[in-house]
């Protein structure tokens, strides 16, 4: 087999676009990085290429996992510094890879630095509060239904980085994975419902890493 | 440099908001004399799509002493968000507030934008009304609208007639030239108004007659030319074309490579303004064109490649061209698209040779449901084109078709829009004729209807609009006799294509008119969301103007017209005589088959001199 699984980055200037935009962007400059690509068979013939976990809009990520079939074997190295030439600077840049038979490991957590700049004053002992609560109930959207949860169940860790008057930086670990994911934005909305401080400006969460299943 | 982080996670869409595409042009600012602000008064995946941009993009780019940046107009959520917190209306490249800019331009692609042009201005802190525009940027626009730039007069400084890439240079030599002057900014009007193709409409003194036609049109300032000309590209070949596109990261209209294979168009619909205003007809060479179509493939990754012309079938070699491009193609996985192909036996062969992806419908567009009035327009298409061609498309598998009509054309009676179901029912008999194992499954017949807007420089130009009421009738017509079960009906908003013909052939007292709806709220209009016939009707009340004069009215050959002092090198006599053809119902043949006569050759390019 030729699959290559690539690490990539997610970066600043590509944080507002989505999941489908990221794997267009992912093919085209495979495309001009003339990477021997392998397509499917059939009417209409697509690069064969996976995705470990969509990524939403306004995350980014420094460990994002991608699956390529390649037509032939390249050298790893190579493939990289092409394709990271046709990427544009600061958006999306593969970080690594090597070529394997393995399936695509289950993710289970993930963990996220969420960046927050808040509209007035931060009272730490108001997150510190929210931070501690063991039940908070909140609406997931699912694509079929809304149903509500018990976030704090779904997560695993969570932690003030740093704070000052209006920024907060924490720490999170959270159920992730196609089966079950709760998204960082949903942990900050969970945390406005008893943070009375806390009003974000900005939401800007950034992936860290994947926990995976054993 | 405006600060929109906090905006985009409250959105639709931010990524339209926050530039950084692959292909964009980064330059220091400080270190050009000239900053362009390239304007599209649509959203970004409307705006992106438009070649004009992709093309005077790349060439203003190209000069070192210019920096081109992307103007879009902010969908409401956006706008909203901006307003509260005053930030400006900005450019993608570097977040510079328009007002900024030594010149912002525009481009006029459909009359129902107008309201976004003042909007995008408001937004940008920019004066609405030229004359109240003493520093910041030069305002100019360019398009097809263009050829009538009246209803915009008082709004922008200089227009631009005619193809863009020819003339663009010699504005900002001149711009370049005049800022080192330091001179008073009417010199640079005056210095511009020169310039072949400029158009500076307060050089000019517009006189009216009682009954609201004008009187007269008289410049008012030495530099002012009587007739502004087109400016044309003569040689499409020796033109600058981009090889490489801005490839955005979201999906937009025409997310594919667009490869011009020609210019203008030899067929001679009545009805169509593209096909006098891009007269003559200019090809691209096979060479130059594969040539092209290998640097775009290289620097944009594309998966698509779409051929682009008003009518794809009428390039001399296309069977050449698509098996020089299918070598290119072929490799890299990448699809050849055909829009705008007139469909018979040749075409579908060629289709079912370049489309890898199955298409599974057929567009059609005969416009009227009649031989008669199909000549009274000159749509040179036949009932039996269309059965003898859609019968060898159901053979190929292909089990849908679509069908473009127009409803309120000169002459129409009920007979025409009656010939509409005859026509479906035409199809319908191609398909059931075929043994059921021997056709695709799901037969359907999709037909949409839109409103006929008579436009400037056609032969139509003369003729009245039908009222709302009038095709709203139509419209139920078509409703209740559409009966076949396969077929589908959808129409226009009548409203709207009233609107868009006011504007098309309005005069320069309707500059208030817009300016007032806008300050209304009106904007997107050709967007369902925000169009209000309500607002719109308001604001005419305001400025005292009755928009049916307009449209309602039969205009006199002999009447001065708005746009009379703008030549597309088509004569006026040429005009006159087609609009006689039509009333006798007597077709013109294309240009490649007799030369007419229409006054272009004086360019001498392109067709004329095949």
């Amino acid at each position: 087999m030729n699959k290559l699984r690539l690490v990539f980055e997610k970066g600043e200037a590509a944080r507002y676009i989505g999941h489908l935009d990221v794997m267009r962007t992912f093919v085209r400059a495979l495309r001009r990085a003339n990477v021997p690509v392998k397509y499917t068979e059939g009417f209409n013939p697509h690069a064969v290429l996976s995705f470990a976990l969509p990524l939403g809009v306004g995350t980014t990520s420094e460990c994002e996992i991608a699956d390529i079939t390649l037509k032939n074997k390249l050298p790893v190295s190579e493939i990289i510094e092409k394709t990271n030439l046709y990427l544009q600077e600061g958006s999306i840049k593969i970080l690594s890879g090597e070529y394997t038979d393995k399936p695509m490991p289950v993710i289970e957590k993930a963990e996220y630095i969420i960046d927050i700049k808040n509209d007035g004053l931060l009272s730490r002992s108001d997150i510190e509060n929210a931070l501690s609560k063991k039940e908070i109930l909140i609406d997931k959207k699912t694509k079929r239904q809304t149903k509500q949860i018990n976030i704090a169940e779904h997560i695993f860790q969570i932690r003030i980085l740093d704070m000052d008057d209006n920024r907060l930086k924490l720490q999170v670990i959270v159920s992730a994975g196609n089966t079950f994911n709760i998204k960082p934005q949903l942990v900050v909305s969970a945390l406005e419902k008893t943070a009375h401080s806390l009003n974000p400006l900005s939401i800007a969460p950034h992936r860290v890493r994947f926990i995976f299943a054993r | 440099m405006t600060d929109i982080t906090n905006f985009l996670d409250k959105v639709e869409k931010p990524a339209r908001y926050t530039g950084g595409e692959w292909g964009i042009v980064k330059k220091d600012p400080a270190r050009v004399s000239i900053r362009f602000a390239f304007c599209f008064p649509d959203v970004y995946e409307v705006g992106m799509s438009n070649l004009g941009l992709k093309i005077l993009y790349s060439l203003i780019n190209n000069r070192s002493d210019t920096y081109c940046e992307r103007v879009f107009a902010p969908w409401a959520d956006m706008e909203e968000l901006m307003r509260k917190n005053a930030v400006p209306l900005f450019s993608l490249e570097t977040h510079e507030c328009v007002g900024n800019f030594d010149l912002a331009g525009f481009s006029l692609q459909y009359e129902m934008s107008y309201t976004n042009v003042i909007n995008m201005l408001d937004l940008a802190g920019i004066p609405l009304l030229s004359k109240d525009r003493s520093s910041g940027p030069f305002i100019c626009a360019g398009g097809p609208c263009a050829f009538n730039p009246e209803p915009l007069a008082d709004i922008i400084d200089f227009f631009v007639i005619g193809e863009g890439e020819e003339v663009i240079n010699e504005i900002l030599d001149t711009y370049a030239e005049w800022k080192k002057s330091g001179n008073a900014r009417l010199d640079f009007l005056e210095q511009i108004a020169k310039i072949e193709g400029v158009y500076v409409p307060r050089f000019y003194d517009v006189s009216y007659n009682e009954d609201g036609t004008i009187s007269g049109m008289v410049p008012n300032n030495p530099n002012a030319k009587k007739t502004i000309k087109k400016r044309i590209v003569k040689d499409l070949d020796s033109i600058f074309y981009p090889e490489s596109f801005i490839v955005p990261y979201i999906e937009i209209v025409h997310d594919r490579i667009m490869l011009e294979i020609f210019r203008g168009c030899i067929r001679g619909c009545r009805f169509c303004q593209a096909g006098i205003i891009y007269r003559p007809v200019r090809e691209r060479s096979r060479e130059r064109l594969v040539s092209l179509a290998k640097a775009l493939i290289k620097s944009t990754g594309y998966e698509e490649i779409s051929l682009t012309s008003l009518s794809s079938s009428d390039y001399s070699m296309l069977g050449d061209l698509c098996e020089n491009l299918i070598a290119i193609t072929e490799p890299h996985n990448i699809n050849i698209a055909m829009p705008s192909l007139r469909i018979d036996n040749f075409t579908l062969d060629l289709m079912d040779k370049i489309q890898r992806v199955r298409k599974s419908t057929l567009t059609f567009a005969p416009e009227a449901g009649t031989q008669r009035l199909r000549d009274v327009i000159n749509k040179n298409i036949t009932t039996e084109d269309i059965a003898q061609s859609t019968r060898q498309a159901f053979e190929g598998g292909y089990s849908s078709v679509k069908l473009y009509f127009m409803i309120g054309l000169p002459t129409e009676t009920e007979e025409d829009i009656l010939g509409i179901p005859n026509l479906i029912s035409v199809i319908g008999d191609q398909y059931y004729s075929i043994p059921k194992e021997k056709r695709g499954k799901r037969f359907t017949v999709t037909i949409s209807t839109s409103c006929f807007v008579p436009k400037p420089h056609t032969p139509f130009q003369w003729e009245p609009q039908d009222s709302i009421e009038s095709f709203e009738g139509k419209q139920r017509l078509l409703q209740q006799a559409i009966n076949q079960r396969y077929a589908k009906y959808n129409w226009h908003n009548a409203d709207i294509s009233y609107l868009e013909g006011v504007f098309a052939r309005g005069d320069r007292r309707l500059s208030s008119v817009l300016i007032a709806a806008v300050k209304k709220g009106c904007k997107f209009d050709s967007w369902h969301d925000f169009f209000s016939m309500e607002k719109w009707k308001s604001a005419f009340d305001e400025c005292n103007i009755n928009p049916d004069f307009y449209t309602l009215r039969r205009r006199a050959y002999d009447e001065i017209l708005p746009w009379d002092h703008i030549s597309t090198g088509v004569s006026k006599k040429f005009l006159i005589s087609e609009n006689e053809k039509a009333k006798k119902e007597q077709t013109t043949p294309n240009c490649r088959e007799k030369c007419s006569g229409c006054g272009i050759s004086a360019f001498k390019g392109g067709v004329c001199r095949e």
